[in-house]
């Protein structure tokens, strides 16, 4: 068995696979910082490693960028609904809590949750832990918001939300008076900032931080 | 072919957060680097998946019975489930939207749950079956599982939207709260399975013992 092989390798040349478990040496990426690159498991083709040009910076000033977008998304109204003289506007709060009032809060919850509180969560957890990177000091806390950070990243639907707005939007449309309003375009480009803020950032940089561990 | 070597089989435990590996050197172990609890694999895998699996399944039936959205107005009230609103968009001319509601709410919801079947069967009984294959599966379930909120937003859109009391609004109804905790169960299936099952082989069983 190969269990009883003697235990006298630097397990820091070595990385296992998250997907299947092969153990690996790790792949020395080359040139540093310029190039996108990305290291694949030659059993199951997970990615094992990947480096992207310049993650800290440009990481930081999209997720900044992000943000903003994101309070704008939550500060003014995604479509305006007009039957006769009567018109109504409905941003994501508003959404939330209409379903409330129906006795539908276990749905508000869920909006809240996916459309709002995680990507906001996500986006606070980068700009706390790469803006001291970026001036070249080390965040004080790296384990729990990098813990935390994990956890959400399937819950965050923004881009689901967005196709959501556009069917009901052309759902509308045949029935009454519809006009996008500022919201909209908000969610628009945060959903494209938040892809491009988690595909530069590179999660094993900010592990990296954390002390050697001797083995 | 040589047996591959894997992490577990050289006992050593690689961290789900921060992906450091260390020597088993005792039954209940930390991360040196983070503190995370480590296990060869994710504990109690195939039970959590079944069960979220199952769960889903039953809530799957209700989710398509009952009603998504009321209609009220003037003339008409309607209870729409997500088929007949499928069908609705398809009879009123934005059959491009039909199809992809349709993908979206009934296709990726009911594909997932027999890809996840189909994963956590053939895991279980270590079949070494097509597994770059069932991999490739496994990445699928996990990318597109999301969308399959679409029809809970586009009800929410809706009820927040169409509120012109008795000439027209729109409610909720119980079905979409089955739909969206059959997509929150299916997520959370695809989150308990640990896709280095795909690859153990049969011989691996002692392995896992302190998980």
């Amino acid at each position: 068995m190969e269990t009883k092989t003697p235990l006298n390798y630097d397990t820091r040349a070595l990385i296992a696979c998250t997907d299947c478990d092969l153990l690996i040496q790790a792949p020395q990426l080359k040139q540093p910082e310029n190039t996108n690159t990305t290291a694949l498991c030659p059993r199951c083709n997970a990615v094992l490693l990947k480096q992207a040009n310049h993650s800290v910076s440009r990481t930081l000033a999209l997720a900044i960028a992000a943000f903003v977008m994101l309070l704008l998304a939550n500060a003014f109204p995604i479509l305006t609904l007009q039957i006769g003289s009567e018109s109504i506007s409905c941003s994501i709060f508003g959404a939330a809590n209409t379903l409330y009032q129906q006795g539908m809060w276990y749905l508000s919850v869920i909006i809240i949750i996916t459309t709002i509180l995680t990507p906001a969560m996500q986006l606070l957890i980068l700009i706390y832990l790469l803006l001291p990177i970026a001036l070249g000091k080390r965040p004080q806390f790296i384990i729990v918001p990098m813990k935390i950070f994990n956890a959400l990243h399937p819950w965050s639907m923004i881009e689901v939300f967005m196709l959501g707005i556009l069917i009901s939007l052309s759902k509308l449309m045949g029935m009454a008076r519809i006009e996008p309003d500022i919201a909209l375009w908000s969610i628009a480009i945060l959903m494209l900032l938040l892809t491009a803020t988690l595909s530069t950032f590179n999660p094993k940089q900010i592990w990296r931080l954390l002390s050697p561990v001797p083995q | 072919m040589a047996k591959p070597f894997t992490a577990s089989a050289l006992r050593l435990l690689n961290c789900q957060q921060c992906g450091q590996l260390s020597k088993q050197i005792s039954p209940v172990q930390y991360c040196p680097r983070c503190q995370t609890r480590l296990h060869f694999r994710k504990p109690n895998s195939l039970q959590r998946t079944w069960a979220f699996i199952i769960a889903a399944y039953i809530l799957y039936i209700p989710a398509n019975l009952l009603p998504v959205m009321n209609t009220s107005s003037i003339l008409s009230n309607e209870k729409d489930t997500i088929l007949s609103g499928v069908f609705y968009l398809w009879t009123s001319g934005s059959w491009p939207l039909a199809i992809l509601v349709f993908a979206a709410s009934i296709t990726i919801p009911g594909l997932k749950l027999l890809i996840l079947t189909l994963l956590a069967w053939t895991a279980s009984r270590k079949k070494q079956w097509r597994n770059l294959e069932r991999a490739r599966l496994f990445r699928i379930v996990e990318l597109i599982g999301r969308w399959s909120m679409l029809d809970i937003f586009v009800t929410a859109m809706m009820v927040g939207l169409v509120r012109f009391g008795p000439i027209a609004s729109v409610t909720a109804g119980p079905g979409a709260i089955a739909f969206a905790l059959v997509v929150i169960c299916t997520m959370l299936a695809a989150l308990s399975f640990d896709p280095r099952l795909i690859w153990d082989l049969p011989s691996d069983e002692q392995d896992k013992e302190n998980d």
